[in-house]
């Protein structure tokens, strides 16, 4: 299929699907997928890794159709689908070393053909896995395990790829590392790339668009920011959290020296933690909770003060979402009831919004995708 | 491919041996002999079931001998007479000679319906003896019993003592030794020695199976075991002999012997007979002429020297036809 | 204190004093009952350590050193030992390429039929050697419906042989088999087929090298398995000899004595099979095996 650029894009789509289970039933699901990474997010149990089991033709479903552009792939088994699946647990063949696992899906014939050669090496360079070729896959840590496992299914160039939270198994330090990577790698394939994950950050760092699951349901499918100024409430506290995020800028990066980074977003120059280079976009996420209100411009460690107008003041069972507008710049603070009265804020007043440089989580922008 | 070669020296190293064995093997096997049946039945094979008792005496001195002699190979099967002759009529072995420690085994297969052997031919005669342990405790005893200063079946009768025999359903021996202790009853007119001696008739402490009687003799777990003369010289176990009127070894006590009578199963009764050692060529033969061949060596001079020098008491063949 | 164990290594020594030492320091009861276990757990096996190898020993009693060598140069010992071992890689050849696949289904597909597959497989276990001799028999015997529709000599030969040891073995082979297919986690399988692999060629490069230790503990099971069959193969073919048969006919011939060369020969072949599932074990252990 051709996209409005007279690009070449797959196109996956998911027509009336359902699954039923002893105790949980998954659908009816409609939706589609383009050249773009979809995250998949939903509480245990919401059936993310169902659904993309059924695409993957690891569970068939029992009603509606999968298809990859015109072709109806519902019945073909796993084997004669062109996907590649990253599990959480990167399952390397214990009785191979690490480059026969990355050449495990060639046929013998493909080995020896130099596009592939090349190929492979190109992938094995993106991912720096280049030194643990002839390694045994026992001592390998959890991130270059992941990476290989990754590599594996890139050198035969799938037609769509699909990831269960491929970044749990790992610790801490080694996901933040694999997770910048990762959307490159991704995006670089071309290809629609579902991923489903539980974490937060996997949803800044690597959406193009996003799928919340409930229940078996589909529930909000959109772009982060569809979804952050849809105000329609979730059923589920895990998504609530992940909405109710509250606040999405985007501004300019002016200065990024020694961590500390100052972005423009409208006429108010914020201060960030990160290292990023400067006159890129950049997004910011600022919780709703981690805004603090004050009549008086007061000296303190915090770095970002911004002067707004209260245009609107939403009340929940003891917290308030308390609208605030700037110049090209709207922030929602939540505060609790009682420090609401306190303060006796009301709507067109004006007041100053605070927050700390720690506070702000920053997402580095692509150039023409958001 | 090298890399993986060396990584698994073990298996590779395991593997090549095992194949290079086989071949061997395979060489080898098919190079010898017994190989010859895998799809027909070569001409050179005789198949011999005989006797348990017999087979020291066919093992050892028959077969090299008689191979030597001709081209033949024999393969020989020994377990109990009665044992045998139920193969026979089961349909599991087709022999094409077999060697009974009785006529009666013989006769089984002739009144068989479907009839499946028409005569016998009595070679040689045996007596019974009592085999004992010369380290067992009893070994003074016996000792006594040999020049004649203490009774045998006093010995069997003591408590503690422990005797051998084959099973009465299965081999000949088996039911010769009830025989003779009836006949010991007779002879020396005392009606309970029989149960003295042996307990019940299939008193389960005392059967075993016909072959490893010598051996459970050697270990020691008996004390002395019945068995035929010539099976103890064989086996070089020292032995008592029994009375003339007692042992089934005399074709001159026939008479004596007719007294006592044996239920071997409900139907057929048999005498107390000398023991005779038969030998027919039952319908079952594969290979007539190697049977035929092999019957005249046993029946031939040559053979009865073989037979005398083992113990067995070789006699002019008696032709029986019923 | 010293507690001599023949298996064991100086560390059970070692252990007892470490329990004299706790017990002088005055530890808490606990302490000293996971002690007190690993003593228990010591006794017992010894104990059974010295019950299987004590008879091996005793048979030092049994050989005459001097008579040794030349019984053991008989012909027929040789013969009937040759026998043996080209039969026995035979019937576990045999049995390894119907065994594998049979123990790959009942490692994977779960359906009502595993069930009675599995008993079916169990089977020949459960019967007494000499039973299933005679099962045999019956069916493969001269005047059975197969003896008399194909020509060939089932029974009292090389064939007879090689039935009734696969026959008898079958479960040695196919048990551990399916034991190590199914500690394989069926996930591998599914990873490579979406890799693009079909299962026929899963089966072969992924199932069949992660089981492998599983696979050749079953050929060495049900390999040395055959080559003790006595009890069947009596019945099936007493001609040729096989060495187990050969050895009974020797002790019927002329005793025990007369046996032990033959026993000496069949111990041999054990230490052999015992050094090479040595040797496989000592391989890096994959899936607990």
């Amino acid at each position: 299929m051709l996209d409005l650029d007279g690009n070449c894009i797959m196109v996956l789509n998911i027509i009336n699907v359902t699954k039923k289970f002893d105790n949980f039933s998954l659908g009816p699901i409609n939706t589609i997928f383009d050249n773009n990474i979809t995250v998949v997010i939903g509480s245990t149990g919401s059936g993310k890794t169902t659904l993309i089991n059924l695409i993957a033709g690891i569970l068939k479903p029992d009603t509606g159709q999968i298809m990859i552009d015109t072709i109806d792939i519902t019945k073909q088994a796993i084997e004669e689908r062109k996907i590649g699946y990253v599990f959480q647990d990167p399952l390397l063949f214990p009785h191979l070393n690490v480059y026969d696992n990355i050449l495990f899906g060639l046929r013998k014939k493909e080995r020896k053909l130099k596009e592939k050669i090349t190929y492979t090496n190109k992938i094995i360079d993106e991912l720096g896995i280049h030194h643990l070729l002839d390694r045994n896959i026992n001592n390998l840590s959890g991130g270059e395990r992941q990476k290989i496992s990754l590599a594996r299914m890139l050198v035969l160039n799938p037609n769509i790829i699909l990831l269960d939270e491929p970044l749990s198994h790992i610790d801490p330090i080694g996901r933040e590392k694999l997770r910048r990577e990762l959307r490159s790698i991704l995006k670089k394939q071309m290809v629609p790339t579902i991923y489903v994950t539980h974490f937060e950050e996997d949803v800044y760092s690597l959406a193009d668009s996003i799928i919340i699951l409930e229940n078996g349901k589909i529930e909000q499918n959109g772009t982060f920011e569809d979804l952050l100024n849809n105000n329609m409430r979730s059923s589920s506290e895990f998504t609530e959290k992940i909405l109710a995020v509250g606040n999405y800028l985007i501004g300019e990066v002016i200065y990024s020296q020694h961590n500390l980074t100052k972005v423009k977003v409208g006429e108010n120059i914020l201060h960030a933690i990160g290292k990023f280079s400067c006159k890129s976009q950049i997004g910011m996420i600022v919780k709703r909770e981690d805004i603090l209100l004050s009549r008086e411009k007061i000296i303190t460690s915090a770095r970002n003060i911004i002067f707004v107008k209260i245009i609107d003041m939403r009340y929940t069972l003891n917290m308030v979402d308390v609208y605030l507008r700037s110049t090209n710049l709207n922030l929602v603070a939540r505060i609790t009831k009682d420090a609401a009265e306190e303060l006796e804020i009301t709507i067109g007043e004006h007041i100053y919004a605070i927050f700390k440089a720690s506070a702000p989580h920053l997402i580095r922008q692509e150039n023409n995708l958001h | 491919m090298l890399n993986s070669l060396r990584k698994n020296i073990n298996f590779v190293a395991i593997f090549a041996i095992t194949i290079i064995s086989l071949t061997v093997c395979t060489v080898f096997t098919f190079s010898i002999k017994e190989s010859s049946a895998i799809v027909v039945s070569s001409k050179n094979d005789i198949l011999v079931l005989y006797a348990g008792s017999l087979a020291n005496i066919f093992e050892n001195h028959l077969k090299p001998i008689f191979e030597n002699l001709t081209n033949y190979n024999l393969k020989g099967e020994g377990r109990g007479s009665l044992q045998l002759s139920n193969l026979i009529t089961d349909g599991f072995r087709r022999p094409d000679i077999f060697i009974s420690a009785d006529t009666t085994p013989i006769k089984t297969l002739m009144n068989n319906d479907p009839q499946l052997a028409d005569w016998l031919v009595k070679f040689a005669s045996a007596e019974i003896v009592i085999a004992y342990n010369p380290q067992s405790s009893f070994a003074s005893d016996f000792l006594k019993a040999k020049n004649g200063t203490m009774e045998w079946y006093k010995i069997l009768e003591k408590i503690g003592f422990k005797f051998g025999r084959s099973d009465p359903k299965l081999d000949p021996k088996g039911y010769y030794t009830i025989i003779v202790a009836e006949l010991a009853n007779i002879f020396y007119n005392d009606f309970t020695i029989k149960e003295r001696i042996l307990g019940y008739d299939n008193n389960n402490k005392q059967i075993f199976p016909e072959e490893v009687l010598s051996s459970i003799l050697e270990i020691g777990q008996v004390d002395a075991i019945s068995a035929y003369k010539h099976e103890a010289i064989a086996k070089k176990i020292p032995y008592i002999t029994l009375p003339n009127q007692i042992n089934l070894g005399h074709p001159n006590n026939t008479n004596y012997y007719n007294q006592v009578t044996y239920n071997l199963n409900p139907g057929q009764t048999i005498y107390g007979n000398p023991i005779y050692f038969s030998v027919t060529i039952p319908y079952t033969v594969q290979n007539l002429e190697g049977a035929n061949n092999f019957l005249k060596f046993l029946l031939s001079n040559n053979g009865k020297n073989i037979l005398k020098q083992t113990g067995l008491n070789p006699i002019d063949p008696i032709l029986q036809k019923d | 204190m010293y507690l001599y164990c023949r298996n064991k290594s100086r560390l059970n020594i070692v252990k007892i004093n470490d329990m004299n030492r706790l017990r002088n320091n005055n530890l808490s009861p606990s302490r000293i009952n996971v002690s007190g276990f690993n003593f228990l757990l010591v006794i017992i096996v010894t104990i059974l350590g010295l019950y299987i190898t004590y008879p091996i020993f005793g048979l030092i009693y049994l050989i005459e050193p001097s008579n040794l060598l030349n019984s053991l140069i008989r012909i027929e010992l040789f013969d009937s030992l040759l026998l043996s071992l080209t039969t026995s890689t035979i019937s576990t050849l045999v049995i390894a390429i119907f065994g594998i696949p049979l123990a790959y289904v009942l490692a994977r597909f779960k359906s009502k039929i595993k069930f009675i597959l599995q008993i079916i497989v169990i089977f020949p276990l459960v019967l007494p050697p000499l039973v299933s001799g005679t099962l045999l028999l019956g069916v493969f015997g001269p005047y059975s419906y197969l003896g008399r529709l194909i020509p060939i000599e089932f029974t009292q030969s090389i064939i007879g042989i090689i039935i009734a040891q696969t026959y008898v073995a079958s479960p040695f082979l196919i048990l551990p088999v399916q034991a190590a297919f199914e500690a394989v986690p069926e996930k591998y399988e599914i990873v490579a087929r979406t890799l693009g692999k079909k299962r026929g060629y899963i089966f072969v490069k992924v199932l069949i090298p992660l089981a492998k230790k599983g696979i050749i503990i079953g050929l060495l099971m049900s390999w040395i398995r055959s080559i003790g069959e006595l009890g069947a193969t009596m019945m099936m073919s007493y001609n040729p000899h096989t060495i187990s048969i050969q050895i009974f006919e020797d002790s019927a011939i002329g005793g025990i004595r007369n046996s032990v060369a033959g026993i000496v020969l069949v111990i041999l072949i054990a230490v052999v099979v015992l050094t090479i599932f040595i040797l496989i074990r000592k391989q890096h252990v994959r899936f607990g095996w």
